[in-house]
C-alpha cells in the first residue's frame, strides 16, 4: 500500500467525490475509478488515502452553465511507504473540452 | 399506427411516473405493480407495451449525457417506415417530441442492442454472439467519421490495439465504446 494526500488548496467550493473530482487505477491501460461513496466532501477524506501501488489518474471537472466543463488529468504513481502531495483547485483549471469540428472535412 | 403508438405511451403514463431506482431493472408487471420507475424501467416497460400491440419498438440509450451527468434511456417505435422516438411513460401530441430532443443533439453516443447478427443498414458498433449493438447517433446529432491510428514506440501502427472513446461525466471519464484498432490500423 501506499499513501496519497489530497489537499483543499483556496477551491471556490468544497470538491465531493463523483461530482468534481475521482481518482482511477490505471490497468491494462484501461481506467477503473477508486470506489467512495458518491458526494464526500475532499476534507472528509482521511489524510492520508491509503492506495494500493500502481499508476493513478485524478480527474477533476467542474461542469459549466452551458454543459461544458473545465477538467484536468493529472497522472501519478503511489509507491510504497510515500506520500505523494496533490493540489485541486477546479477554479485554476485551464482545460477545455475540447469540440469536434463538424464542418471540416 | 402513429395514433396508436401516442396513446399507448399515455396508458403508460397512467400506469407508471417517473422516481429513481437502484440498478435492478424490473420487468414490466413488476413496473406496473409499483406504479413508478427510472427511465430503464419506464423504457423497458414502453417498449414492452408497444411490442404487445405489434408496434415494433425498441429501448435507446445514452450510456453518458454530454451536458449534464448521468444516463438516459428511451424508447423508438417504428411508424411508417422509420424509426422515431418518444420518452417513455412521457406522452406527447406527436412522435419525435419531448424535453430530450434538445439534449441528444449534444450527446456523444446513442445506442441499442437487437438480438443476434445483424444484417441492415444501420451502423455496428459492437456485433456479439447473441447481440449486435447499433450506433444510431447520427439519427440525433450531427456526426461525422473519425479515424484513429496508434503508433507504437517503432512508429509502426498498432493492431488490434484497444481504444476506448470516453466522455467527461460524474469527474470521471467515462469509455462509451471500445473498439479494437483493425488490420489496416484504422479504427
Amino acid at each position: 500500500m501506499g499513501q496519497l494526500s489530497l489537499k483543499d488548496l483556496n477551491n471556490s467550493l468544497t470538491p465531493q467525490y463523483y461530482l468534481h473530482f475521482t481518482l482511477a487505477k490505471i490497468l491494462n491501460g484501461s481506467c477503473k475509478t477508486v470506489e467512495f461513496e458518491e458526494g464526500r466532501k475532499l476534507t472528509d477524506f482521511p489524510d492520508p488515502v491509503l492506495l494500493e501501488t500502481g499508476n493513478y489518474v485524478l480527474v477533476t471537472g467542474k461542469r459549466l452553465t452551458d454543459g461544458s466543463v473545465l477538467s484536468s488529468l493529472t497522472f501519478f504513481d503511489i509507491k510504497s511507504f510515500r506520500t505523494i502531495d496533490y493540489l485541486q483547485n477546479p477554479a485554476l483549471l485551464q482545460i477545455r473540452s475540447v469540440s469536434l469540428n463538424m464542418h471540416s472535412p | 399506427m402513429k395514433e396508436a403508438a401516442l396513446e399507448i405511451n399515455h396508458w403508460c403514463y397512467e400506469k407508471v411516473n417517473y422516481r429513481g431506482t437502484d440498478s435492478r431493472t424490473s420487468a414490466p408487471i413488476s413496473t406496473i405493480s409499483k406504479t413508478f420507475g427510472r427511465c430503464g424501467e419506464e423504457s423497458t416497460f414502453t417498449v414492452a407495451a408497444m411490442r404487445t400491440a405489434g408496434i415494433p419498438a425498441r429501448q435507446v440509450y445514452t450510456p453518458r449525457w454530454a451536458h449534464t451527468d448521468d444516463n438516459h434511456a428511451w424508447v423508438e417505435v417504428w411508424i411508417d417506415g422509420k424509426w422515431h422516438f418518444m420518452g417513455a411513460c412521457e406522452p406527447d401530441t406527436d412522435l419525435d417530441r419531448g424535453w430530450l430532443s434538445e439534449p441528444s443533439q449534444r450527446t456523444m453516443l446513442i445506442h441499442t442492442r437487437t438480438y443476434g447478427h445483424y444484417f441492415e443498414t444501420e451502423k455496428v458498433l459492437d456485433a456479439r454472439d447473441r447481440f449486435s449493438e447499433l450506433n444510431l447517433t447520427a439519427n440525433y446529432a450531427a456526426t461525422k467519421q473519425v479515424t484513429v491510428q496508434v503508433i507504437k514506440s517503432d512508429g509502426m501502427a498498432a493492431e488490434s490495439a484497444k481504444v476506448e472513446f470516453k466522455l467527461y461525466n460524474y469527474a470521471e471519464f467515462y469509455p462509451l465504446a471500445t473498439i479494437l484498432t483493425d488490420s489496416p490500423n484504422t479504427t
